[in-house]
């Protein structure tokens, strides 16, 4: 197993390395000097062009390119992600004010995609051809084929502004003391998220039920006389598990990509609108570095479900 | 204890659709009016032919939008400015007092544009690249498959946004950055089919004629590949589309001057207009719902038809 | 009533429902199986013979159902009616595992590989034992891997499947299935996909079953040598009929069956020497959907008469035990 881990781990080296290398690259080739994004504006306003020359050198600036990126990705280590073009904050403050948001969205998404997707998914196989699979089935595809902002915007005129159950957006208010009003906040948004990833769960949750109900060993477990939910529960379904986590690592991509459009709708104050804010303003440090955490997440969630994989399948473990 | 089971529920349904078989293997086989099997049964299944009729009107009345259209989509009337749906308008008006239909219609017109060009532009560089270096192997196989990679861990979203910050936003540079996004799972969709492909005696027989690597891969091999290259284009114009309308919607997709299914639902980031005005967004958000799903309606009955292991 | 039988399959019919299409699989289907007896159903690969299993445990997939035809079980004092009852119910689901066990055909493929050993064995104990921990359980499955010939039983109760060589899996498979004393226990094809020699140990297994735990053991094969090996009686399938049935020795020495004459003769015989006179079968199985309309084994049978054509034949008692469908038997006898 750690032989394994092991070696997964080294696959993604290089990966992240060309990645890390491609948005260095991009960032060079934008326009404006390399010192204005590594030095707070304050200290950049009041500085001679001498000075500037000095820093450069003292920065590294004059180094040759590599240098210059190796530099930069052992300050990535340290935390130094430079500094944002619009307001001179530090990448790494930004990141840390807004993470926590993302994360809360991305969590209760998840689960509900997670949760819903799977208990759908294996009806649906279970009823392979009956009606509630057929219905089910076509919802599936209303649900991908709906943008997931225009099923917030109805859901927002719905539930926010005719009934008024549920705060308009934003994910906190100074005058909150429990976690519970909180809460209301991020319900709508998560749900709409979360729905609008369910399909994609029901689809996949259901095809692999179905593959495991054709095993073999499902014969065997029904030659014995078990029970049906003990036949479909822990047979069939302990089987396809091994699928359906995968697709948590899947849903990743996903996930970020919708909260850059959900947290937009809802004001949620997260790595998305951040995201989207900084294409707009053509803040490049901030896009590049936010691009480059995504990837990272990414590589780093496929490499946390083969792992899952490995613990959950003993096939896979052992070899 | 030896009750006579009746079946309840599910396997009902099954006994009943037995007994439709039953019933159908007494009488003699129809005529078969179709001969083409894979047509035949992509209009058997229901949802297919609904999602090509779908598709179909959305896309003529936006071809044909200029003829089509009861007012130009620009027109300005000040006096007409957000009026409910009437028979006069039977969208409404926006805040310029613009027909909404007519800019709906406009609006497909560039939207599906981006969406099937971009699909058709990525499986074009997917399947060129997917199906010569799939059946060439070798170094140059392995450094095109590591591009992709490398595009392919990127959440989708977020490499178009990193792009369109560089590029600056045009409908030009948003079809490539879609294209440059987008060739990678045909690619590998490609190259895996043709390094199955690959291994048949068909193709050994061929390279022992001495036919040219071109002629093998695109001639002989490729065209058992084009079932499931069909319905990624299907399935990745739905996927474009969606996208377009997505950025569209932050603003960061087609400049807004253009109307696009996306930019004529982006005022809709206005709370008043949300709430009071629905005709302006509301119904150009089911357009772009309804064409999705009948794209997706359609890439499903033609997996299923091209599907061989599925007898019928 | 011969207090011996406990089970019991009378003119069973099933059909297939796919593609559109029916296929009866198996067409007036009768057999008995007697305490402590092995009765061996052979036949080549598509004659319905596994799928004859299927229905006796109530096993057959969605879209396939028994037409027509009883099957009695009397393991339980008054018998019971198996093919009335509910396929989910809980009487079917006390006697499948309980009462009738059955050992598939690939081991690879019918242990679950997520799970150990011995928490796939005891499963069976607790599903059937109520009342039953789950220690007992652990402790009983050690027991039976001991029973079946499995070294070190208490170290390999907890390894998965994969853990297991092909030959090992079949003895652990068969230990889960004899698990709760079956009356009856039906083995499909236990040894196909096992190598020769592993083979002859699980046959040799399953002979000693019978006599220590006194069940009925119904044997799929299509392999005659197993037939010669272990069988008491004989049913020979082709095409979903039951050509010809009796004792061992009145099938394999004086077949009264064209397809069963010609089995024997096409396999070879231990001690007959290397200059034995092997002939195959003419010809190929045909297609379900394209059925001979007359006798099923007329297109490629030696002894076909014009009125083969016409219908299949009726069973027709021979002697004994000995039954037959065909309207020349006594030709094929005489021939002998």
């Amino acid at each position: 197993m750690l032989s394994y881990t092991i070696r997964r781990v080294l696959t993604l080296i290089p990966m992240l390395l060309i990645i890390s290398f491609l948005i260095f690259l991009g960032m060079e080739l934008m326009p404006g000097d390399a010192v204005s994004y590594m030095v707070s504006p304050e200290q950049l306003a009041n500085m001679s062009p001498e000075k500037m020359q000095e820093m450069r050198e003292a920065l590294g600036l004059t180094q040759p390119f590599l240098v210059r990126y190796f530099n930069w990705l052992f300050g990535l280590f340290r935390g130094d992600f430079g500094y944002s073009l619009t307001n001179g904050q530090p990448i790494v403050d930004i990141l840390k004010a807004k993470l926590p948001a993302t994360f809360e969205l991305s969590f209760y998404a998840l689960l509900i995609s997670t949760i819903l997707g799977n208990v759908l998914g294996i009806l649906s196989a279970v009823k392979r051809g009956g009606k509630s699979d057929n219905v089910l089935t076509v919802l599936g595809m209303v649900g991908v084929s709906i943008p997931e902002f225009f099923f917030g915007l109805v859901m927002l005129l719905i539930f926010a502004i005719n009934l008024k159950w549920l705060p308009i957006g934003g994910r906190t208010m100074p005058e909150y003391t429990s976690y519970w009003q909180q809460f209301r906040h991020v319900i709508m948004p998560a749900s709409v998220l979360g729905i609008s990833m369910t399909a994609g769960v029901m689809r996949y949750s259901r095809s692999s039920m179905l593959d495991a109900m054709n095993k073999d060993f499902l014969k065997t477990a029904r030659s014995k006389g078990l029970p049906k939910w003990r036949i479909y529960l822990l047979h069939g379904f302990r089987v396809a598990l091994t699928p359906v986590v995968v697709l948590i690592g899947f849903r990743l991509p996903m996930l970020i990509g919708g909260s850059v459009v959900i947290e937009q709708i809802f004001q949620w104050p997260g790595i998305g609108d951040a995201f989207v804010a900084a294409v707009r303003g053509s803040n490049y440090p901030l896009v590049m570095m936010i691009a480059l955490l995504s990837v990272t997440m990414v590589l780093l969630a496929s490499l946390l479900v083969d792992i899952l994989t490995a613990l959950i399948d003993p096939r896979v473990r052992l070899e | 204890m030896n009750q006579e089971y009746i079946p309840k529920g599910r396997a009902k349904t099954l006994a009943r659709k037995m007994d439709k078989i039953d019933a159908a293997s007494q009488k003699p086989a129809k005529k078969k009016w179709i001969q083409n099997r894979m047509l035949r049964k992509m209009l058997s299944n229901r949802l297919s032919v609904i999602g090509l009729v779908i598709f179909l009107v959305i896309l003529f009345s936006s071809i044909f939008a200029s003829i089509l259209s009861p007012y130009p989509p620009g027109q300005i009337s000040l006096k007409d400015t957000l009026q409910p749906p009437s028979m006069k308008h039977l969208f409404g008006t926006d805040r310029l007092g613009r027909d909404v239909l007519s800019r709906v219609m406009h609006g497909g017109q560039v939207s599906i544009l981006v969406g099937l060009g971009s699909a058709l532009g990525a499986a074009l560089v997917g399947v060129l690249l997917g199906a010569y270096f799939g059946y060439k192997g070798g170094w140059m196989d392995s450094l095109v498959m590591r591009i992709s990679e490398v595009f392919m861990s990127f959440p989708q979203i977020i490499l178009v946004l990193l792009l369109v910050s560089i590029t600056g936003q045009s409908l030009a540079n948003l079809l490539i950055i879609f294209i440059l996004t987008g060739w990678g799972s045909v690619y590998r969709m490609t190259r895996a089919k043709m390094l199955s492909i690959r291994e048949e005696e068909y193709v050994q027989a061929l390279r022992a004629f001495g036919l040219s690597d071109f002629v093998i891969c695109f001639k002989h091999m490729l065209p058992n590949a084009i079932g499931p290259i069909a319905v990624n284009i299907t399935l990745s114009t739905a996927m474009f589309i969606l996208q377009e309308t997505s950025l569209s919607f932050l603003g960061l997709g087609v400049p807004v001057q253009i109307a696009t299914w996306g930019n004529i639902i982006n005022v809709a980031n206005n709370l008043s207009i949300l709430q009071s005005n629905w005709w302006i967004w509301l119904p150009v958000g089911l357009v772009i719902s309804l064409f999705v799903l009948s794209i997706n309606f359609i890439g499903d009955g033609l997996r299923d038809s091209t599907d061989p292991t599925q007898m019928g | 009533m011969d207090k011996d039988i406990v089970l019991e399959v009378k003119n069973l019919s099933v059909s297939f429902y796919t593609d559109q299409r029916k296929n009866t699989a198996i067409r007036d289907v009768s057999f008995t199986a007697r305490r402590g007896k092995t009765l061996c159903v052979v036949g080549e690969s598509g004659c319905g013979k596994s799928v004859s299993a299927s229905a006796i445990m109530r096993l057959l997939p969605e879209l396939s159902r028994i037409e027509s035809g009883e099957i009695n079980y009397y393991g339980r004092g008054e018998p019971i009616r198996m093919d009335k009852l509910d396929p989910d119910g809980e009487l079917i689901r006390q006697i499948r595992g309980g009462d009738i066990a059955m050992i598939f055909q690939d081991p690879m493929t019918a242990l679950n590989p997520v799970y150990t050993i011995g928490y796939q064995i005891s499963e069976n104990l607790l599903e059937h034992n109520k009342g039953m921990k789950k220690s007992e359980a652990l402790d009983k499955s050690v027991q039976l891997l001991k029973a079946m010939g499995i070294p070190m039983p208490e170290q390999r109760v907890n390894e998965y499947p994969h853990q297991f060589s092909g030959g090992m899996r079949q003895r652990a498979m068969i230990a889960m299935a004899m698990a709760c004393n079956p009356q009856l226990l039906l083995a499909d094809e236990p040894t196909t996909a096992l190598d020769v020699t592993v083979q002859a140990q699980i046959f040799e297994l399953m002979a000693d079953l019978k006599t220590n735990y006194n069940a009925a053991v119904i044997l799929i094969t299509h392999d005659m040598g197993v037939v010669t090996e272990l069988a008491d009686n004989v049913s020979v399938m082709y095409m979903g009929y039951v050509v010809e049935e009796g004792s061992v020795d009145e099938v394999l020495r004086t077949p009264a069956h064209p397809y069963t004459k010609a089995l024997l003769s096409s396999i070879p015989v231990l001690g007959r020497g290397r200059n034995q006179d092997l002939q195959p079968i003419r010809g190929a199985t045909p297609d379900p959907f394209h059925r001979p309309p007359g006798c099923q084994f007329e297109p490629r049978c030696d002894y076909a008469a014009p009125q083969c054509t016409q219908a299949m034949p009726e069973r027709e008692h021979v002697d004994g035990e000995h039954y037959v469908r065909c309207f020349r038997y006594k030709e094929v006898l005489k021939n002998e």
